[in-house]
C-alpha cells in the first residue's frame, strides 16, 4: 500500500492504483475525458496530466495511466498543468464546437475563446467506444481508421459490421453524444439481421430470445427496466469478456475474445485483416511441428475449406490447416516458417500461422464457434456452445483412441504422448481426418 | 562448419584476412544503396568485363558505404605490399581507365581520392593520405569500422577483423552481469534518439521476472534524409548481429527481432544472408560456439510509418497490430513483445556493443564528453561542400562537422543554421556553433541529437518556412492517437502557413508559443514530445524573421512566395532581353530586346529571370 501526497494530502492506495485513483481518493479531482473506470487506461485526452516529483526529477504525467508509486510528490493543478490543460481543451472545443462536455469543461478551466478555427467534429477520439466494445462486451465491432488528422472510429473495412451486438454499450460511454447508436445502427440491424435476437442475449445475459418489438427498443419493458436495474449499462453488468482467463475445457484452454473454427482453428480479428492459428487441442494432438508448407503465397486466394498449409510432423506423419474462410491470404507468419515449433508452442501468440483479408466474411465467420469468459455461445447463428463442443471433441479423441494399453490419454482426455510418434500411418489418418480433415 | 572453439574462430578469421588481404590485387566497389544509386554496379560491370579482357588475376568485391556519398560512387584498389587506394567519382568510365591503368602495372593516382595505410607502409604517390582529406580529417570510425571495407556477404571477413570474438569473450570469459557492467561502465547512450544509458536498459530488462525475454533491433529509420542504419546494416551486417547476441546473453533472452523498413530491401538481403551464415556457422540458433547459450534472429518488416519507430509502436507492429504507440510505464522491460520483458536499441547502439566487449570500457569510455561517450554517426546533408556519413567522437563542435568535415557552404554563402536530429530537431544558429556535440549540450539549444540527422541551412533560407515544412511532415506522421500531438500540430501549421502566407497576425506567436509548450509537454509519445521543437528553436533563435512576415509582409530570405516581389532595376539592366523570353508567364514585356515593363500581378515567383540575368538586374523583396 504506496503513500504519496497529492497537492500535500498524504493518500494511501491499494497496490497497482493509478495516481488519478490516489487524487481522487483525497478528494483532489482531476478532469479527465477518455478516461473510465472499468476500461483499460488509453491515455489519448491528456487531460488528467499532472506534475509528479519523484527521485528529484519532476514530470508531467497522465494521471490515468501511471501506477502510483511510494514518495511521490503530485501536483495536480500546478500552473503548468493548467495551462497545458486549458490548451488542450482549447483544442477540442475548437474540434468539436457542439458538445456540451467541452464548454463545461472550457468554463470551468477558464478557456478562452474563439483563437482557433472551429471543425466541425463530434467525436473527439477519446477511444472510449472502442475500448467498451474490445474489453467488455468482446466485440470489437469497432475501431480506428486512418492516421493523424483523418483518424476516425469506423467499423472494420468500414462496411457495415456484422459483430455489432446493437448493445449500445458505445453510444453509452461517449462523452459527446457522437455515436447515435439507437437511431443509425438499430435501424440497419433491423433490416439486415435474422433471427433477430434481442441484444440482451446477444450480450449473453439472458437465453436466446427473440424480439418481439422489431428491435425498437424503446417500446420494450425489459429495456426500460435494464438499466434503472443495472444502475449502468448493461454491457458493464454483463461484461463478457471482462479480464477473461483463458477458458478451460477438460484441460484445453479457448482463449478469450476470438472464433474457433470446427476444425480446431481459432480466428482474431486484426485491424484489417483476420489472423488464424491452431487452437489448444489441436497442438496438443501434433505436438512438435518440424515444418510448415503452405500452399497458397501471400496475395493468393484460397477458399473456405481448402488446405492452407501441410503441417511435417515427427514420424513421417503430417496435418494440414484448413482455410477458415475464404479471401486472399494477406501473411504467412514468418517466424513460424524460420522456426516451426511456435505453432505448438506458442499457439495463440507468436504461432499464428497466417492472416487472410476475409472476402464473404460476413455469412462464413457465423459458423465459427465463439466463446466469451463466462457464457459460452455461438455468435449470431444458434448452435451449441463452444463448452460443449469441445467436450464433444475430447469424447471424440477418447473413443478414437480407447482400449490402448499403455492409455496415451489422461483421465480428462488430454494426450500424454506425442501422438503422430506412436499411431500408425492409418490411426494418424483417421485422427486427422476427424479433427481437422475437410 | 558449426564453430565450437576459439581455434575455429581463428581459422574463419584467417580466411577473412587472406581474401581482405589476398596474394594478388583485390578490388572492390561500393555497391550499397547509395553507391548503386550513382552508379556503382554499372562501375562494378566494367570492372569485371575491363579485368577479364585485360586477364588480370584480381579480387573482385563488393562492399558497403565509406560514407562519403558526394564522390560515389567509390572504388577501393588494393595490391600486395601497398595501402589501399580509394578512387572518387569511379562511374564505369574512370573504372575502366582505373583497371587499364592497373593492367600496365601503374597505380593510377590521378584519379585516386587518398590512400588509406595498411601496415606502415609510406608510398611515393602524390596523393593525401586518408586522414589528411577534410572530409574524413576529424572523423573516428567506431559503428562504421567495417563498412566499406569488408564483404558484408563474407562471415570470414568480418571474423577477420574481429568480429564474433567479443561473442566468443562475452560467453566464455564474462558473467551476463559483468556484460551489461561493461556496457554501463562504457558510459553507451541509445543512439535512435533520447540517449537512455544502455547498460541501464539492459538491467531493467535483465531484472524483470520473466522467463521468456526478447531483444529488438530498431531498424526503422524513419527519418526522412537520415541513413546510418541502412549504412550499417547493409555494410556490416554481423556487427548488429553479434551486438544482440552478446545482448541477449546478458539479459537472458533466447529471441531477438530486427524491424527493417520494408524501403530497406538491400538492408534486408544482407540480414538475410548475414543471419543464414551466422546459423551455420553456429554463431546463433542453438547452442552459440556449443555452449549452453541459445539465441536466433527473426525479421520483422515494418510498413514505413514514422511513429513505428517508436519503441512501444514497434512493438506493437511486430505483434502485427496498428502500429500505435501506448502511455510508459509500463516499459518494454517490464511488459514488452507478446507481454514480456523485452529491450529495444538501435542499430547504431547495437552495432557499438561488440567493440566495448572486445576492447573494453575504459577504452570505449576514454573518448567523447563527461556526458557522452563514444562515437556518433550524422548523415550530413544541406547547403555544405562535403555531404555523406560522418562519424565523429562525443564533444566535436559544430564548426569542425560544418566546416572542416563538411567543407564549408556551398556557394561561399553565408551559414545560417543547422537542424539537428531530424524532421522534430531544433535549428541551431551561428552563435552555438562552437558547441561541443553531445546529448545534453544539444538540449541545451532546444534541440536533439535524435537519430542524427544534421541538415545545414544557407542565408537563403527561410525559418518560418522551415518550421512550416517540418511541421507539414509531422502532421502527416502523428497517428492521431493523443490530443495535443493530432490537434496542436495542425494549429501550429494552420498558423506557420498562414505567416509565410503573408496573413500573419501578432498575437500568431504567443499562441504559436503557447501551442508549442503543450505539444511538448502533453503528448504521449517523443513524436509529439519532440515535434514544437523546429517551431520553438525557430521562435527563440529568428524570432527578426517572423517579425518581418508579420509586421513588413517581407519574407527576408525572399523564400515565401506570397511576400516576395520582383523587380528589374533598370540602373544594371543590359538590355539583353534574356529574361522576356524565359519568364514562363509573360510577367516581362517589352519590345524586341528591351524589357521595359514588370507585371507584378503575374509574376509566379519562380527565379528564371533572376538566374539568367547577367548583370544580376533583378531584384527580389
Ligand atoms: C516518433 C518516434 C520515432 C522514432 N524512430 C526511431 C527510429 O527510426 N529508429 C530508432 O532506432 N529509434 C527511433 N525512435 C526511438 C525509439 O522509441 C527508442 O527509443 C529507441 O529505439 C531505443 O533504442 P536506443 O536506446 O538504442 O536509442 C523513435 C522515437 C519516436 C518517438
Ligand atoms: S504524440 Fe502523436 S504520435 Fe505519439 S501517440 Fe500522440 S498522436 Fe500518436
Ligand atoms: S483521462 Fe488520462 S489521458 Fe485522457
Amino acid at each position: 500500500m504506496p503513500t504519496l501526497s497529492v497537492d500535500g494530502k498524504k493518500a494511501t492506495v491499494p497496490e497497482g492504483a493509478t495516481v488519478l485513483e490516489a487524487a481522487r481518493s483525497v478528494g483532489q479531482d482531476i478532469p479527465t475525458l477518455c478516461y473510465h473506470p472499468e476500461l483499460r487506461p488509453y491515455g489519448a485526452c491528456r487531460l488528467c496530466t499532472v506534475e509528479v516529483a519523484q527521485g528529484g526529477r519532476v514530470r508531467l504525467q497522465a494521471s490515468c495511466a501511471m501506477p502510483a508509486e511510494a514518495g511521490m510528490e503530485v501536483s495536480t493543478a500546478s500552473e503548468r498543468v493548467l495551462r497545458g490543460r486549458r490548451m488542450i481543451v482549447e483544442l477540442l472545443v475548437a474540434r468539436s464546437p457542439n458538445a456540451p462536455v467541452l464548454h463545461e469543461l472550457a468554463a470551468r478551466l477558464g478557456v478562452p475563446e474563439g483563437r482557433l478555427k472551429p471543425k466541425n467534429e463530434l467525436c473527439i477520439l477519446c477511444g472510449q467506444c472502442v475500448a467498451v466494445c474490445a474489453e467488455i462486451v468482446g466485440v470489437s465491432a469497432i475501431g480506428f481508421a486512418g492516421r493523424g488528422v483523418t483518424r476516425k472510429v469506423a467499423t472494420p473495412f468500414e462496411s457495415p459490421s456484422l459483430e455489432c451486438l446493437a448493445c449500445g454499450a458505445c453510444s453509452f460511454v461517449c462523452p459527446t453524444g457522437a455515436i447515435d447508436m439507437e437511431r443509425t445502427t438499430l435501424e440497419r440491424i433491423k433490416a439486415e439481421r435474422s433471427p433477430r435476437y434481442c441484444r440482451y442475449s446477444r450480450l449473453g445475459m439472458i437465453p436466446n430470445a427473440l424480439c418481439p418489438n422489431a428491435y425498437e427498443c424503446y417500446r420494450c419493458d425489459v429495456d426500460q427496466r435494464m438499466e434503472e436495474v443495472c444502475g449502468t449499462h448493461p454491457a458493464f453488468v454483463a461484461s463478457p469478456v471482462r479480464r477473461a482467463a483463458p477458458l478451460e475445457v477438460r484441460g484445453f484452454q479457448l482463449m478469450a475474445g476470438r472464433y474457433y473454427h470446427p476444425r480446431h482453428l481459432w480466428v482474431e480479428r486484426q485491424s484489417r485483416y483476420l489472423r488464424i492459428g491452431v487452437d489448444d487441442f489441436a497442438r496438443r494432438l501434433v505436438g512438435r511441428v518440424l515444418e510448415v508448407k503452405p500452399t497458397r503465397e501471400p496475395g493468393a486466394q484460397v477458399g473456405a475449406g481448402e488446405v492452407l498449409m501441410e503441417l511435417r510432423l515427427p514420424n513421417g506423419r503430417t496435418a494440414s490447416v484448413l482455410a477458415p474462410l475464404s479471401g486472399q491470404v494477406e501473411s504467412i507468419n514468418a517466424d513460424v516458417m524460420v522456426d516451426p515449433t511456435l505453432v505448438s508452442k506458442a499457439p495463440y501468440t507468436r504461432g499464428w500461422v497466417c492472416a487472410i483479408t476475409p472476402s464473404a466474411e460476413a455469412t462464413e465467420l457465423a459458423s465459427l464457434y465463439f466463446r466469451e469468459a463466462a457464457i459460452p455461445y455461438l455468435r449470431l447463428v444458434q448452435s451449441e456452445p463452444v463448452t460443449a463442443w469441445v467436450e464433444a471433441e475430447v469424447e471424440k479423441l477418447k473413443h478414437l483412441l480407447a482400449g490402448r494399453a499403455p492409455d496415451l490419454l489422461t483421465e480428462r482426455g488430454l494426450p500424454r504422448v506425442t501422438l503422430p510418434e506412436v499411431l500408425s500411418a492409418d490411426d494418424w489418418q483417421t485422427m486427422t481426418r476427424t479433427f481437422f480433415g475437410a | 562448419m558449426r564453430i565450437v572453439d576459439h581455434t575455429q574462430l581463428e581459422e574463419l578469421a584467417r580466411e577473412g584476412t587472406r581474401s581482405l588481404c589476398p596474394d594478388h590485387t583485390r578490388i572492390t566497389v561500393g555497391t550499397a544503396s547509395c553507391g548503386s544509386a550513382t552508379g556503382g554496379r554499372e562501375a562494378l560491370a566494367a570492372v569485371r568485363e575491363e579485368v577479364a579482357t585485360a586477364g588480370l588475376a584480381v579480387d573482385l568485391r563488393e562492399t558497403g558505404c565509406i560514407g562519403y556519398c558526394q564522390v560515389e560512387p567509390v572504388l577501393e584498389v588494393l595490391r600486395p605490399g601497398e595501402p589501399r587506394v580509394l578512387f572518387h567519382h569511379a562511374d564505369a568510365h574512370r573504372a575502366r581507365l582505373i583497371v587499364r591503368a592497373l593492367a600496365e602495372g601503374r597505380m593510377p593516382t590521378e584519379l585516386a581520392l587518398c590512400w588509406i595505410p595498411r601496415n606502415g607502409e609510406r608510398p611515393e604517390w602524390a596523393l593525401p593520405r586518408y586522414d589528411e582529406v577534410p572530409f574524413y580529417s576529424k572523423q573516428l570510425k567506431i559503428v562504421l569500422r567495417n563498412s566499406g571495407v569488408i564483404d558484408p556477404d563474407s562471415l570470414p571477413e568480418y571474423a577477420a577483423r574481429g568480429g564474433y570474438h567479443a561473442l566468443w569473450r562475452a560467453l566464455t570469459e564474462m558473467t551476463p552481469e559483468e556484460v551489461a557492467d561493461e556496457v554501463e561502465k562504457a558510459g553507451l547512450r541509445g543512439r535512435g534518439g533520447a540517449g537512455v544509458p544502455t547498460g541501464r536498459k539492459w538491467r531493467l530488462c535483465r531484472d524483470a521476472p520473466g522467463d521468456e525475454k526478447f531483444v529488438v533491433c530498431n531498424a526503422d529509420e524513419g527519418d526522412p534524409g537520415a541513413y546510418m542504419d541502412r549504412a550499417v546494416l547493409e555494410g556490416d551486417p554481423h556487427s548488429v548481429l553479434e551486438g544482440m547476441a552478446i545482448g541477449a546473453y546478458s539479459m537472458g533472452s533466447s529471441q531477438g527481432y530486427i524491424y527493417v523498413r520494408d524501403e530497406y530491401p538491400l538492408a534486408i538481403q544482407k540480414l538475410e544472408r548475414a543471419i543464414a551464415d551466422a546459423r551455420t556457422a553456429g554463431l546463433l540458433g542453438r547452442s552459440v560456439f556449443g555452449s549452453a547459450f541459445s539465441f536466433d534472429v527473426h525479421l520483422a518488416r515494418g510498413g514505413g510509418a514514422f511513429v513505428c519507430g517508436e519503441e512501444t509502436s514497434l512493438l506493437q507492429s511486430i505483434e502485427g497490430k496498428m502500429g500505435e504507440p501506448n502511455q510508459r510505464p509500463p516499459f518494454p522491460a517490464q511488459r514488452g513483445l507478446w507481454g514480456k520483458p523485452t529491450n529495444v536499441n538501435n542499430v547504431e547502439t547495437w552495432a557499438n556493443v561488440p567493440e566495448i566487449v572486445s576492447r573494453g570500457s575504459a577504452w570505449y569510455a576514454g573518448i567523447g564528453t563527461p556526458s557522452s561517450k563514444g562515437t556518433k554517426v550524422f548523415s550530413l546533408v544541406g547547403k555544405v561542400q562535403n555531404t555523406g556519413l560522418v562519424e565523429v567522437p562525443m564533444g566535436i563542435t559544430l564548426r569542425e562537422i560544418v566546416f572542416d568535415i563538411g567543407g564549408g557552404i556551398l556557394g561561399g554563402k553565408k551559414f545560417k543554421a543547422v537542424q539537428t536530429g531530424g524532421p522534430s530537431g531544433g535549428c541551431i544558429p551561428d552563435r552555438f556553433l562552437d558547441l561541443p556535440v553531445d546529448y545534453e549540450e544539444l538540449n541545451r539549444t532546444g534541440s536533439i541529437m535524435g537519430s542524427g540527422g544534421m541538415i545545414v541551412m544557407d542565408e537563403g533560407t527561410c525559418m518560418v518556412d522551415v518550421a512550416r515544412y517540418f511541421l507539414d511532415f509531422l502532421r502527416e506522421e502523428s497517428c492521431g492517437k493523443c490530443v495535443p500531438c493530432r490537434e496542436g500540430i495542425e494549429r501550429m501549421l494552420e498558423i506557420l502557413e498562414r505567416i509565410c502566407n503573408g496573413e500573419g497576425r501578432e498575437e500568431d506567436l504567443p499562441l504559436l508559443e503557447e501551442l508549442a509548450t503543450t505539444t511538448k509537454d502533453f503528448s504521449l509519445c517523443g513524436l509529439g514530445g519532440t515535434a514544437p521543437n523546429p517551431v520553438l528553436t525557430t521562435l527563440q533563435y529568428f524570432r527578426d524573421e517572423y517579425d518581418a512576415h508579420i509586421r513588413e509582409h517581407r519574407c527576408p530570405a525572399a523564400v515565401c512566395k506570397a511576400l516576395v516581389h520582383y523587380s528589374i532595376d533598370y540602373a544594371l539592366c543590359d538590355d539583353c532581353g534574356a529574361c522576356i523570353k524565359l519568364c514562363p508567364s509573360g510577367a516581362i514585356v517589352g519590345e524586341a530586346k528591351r524589357p521595359t515593363e514588370f507585371i507584378d500581378e503575374k509574376c509566379i515567383k519562380c527565379g528564371a529571370c533572376l538566374e539568367v540575368c547577367k548583370p544580376a538586374a533583378i531584384r527580389v523583396q
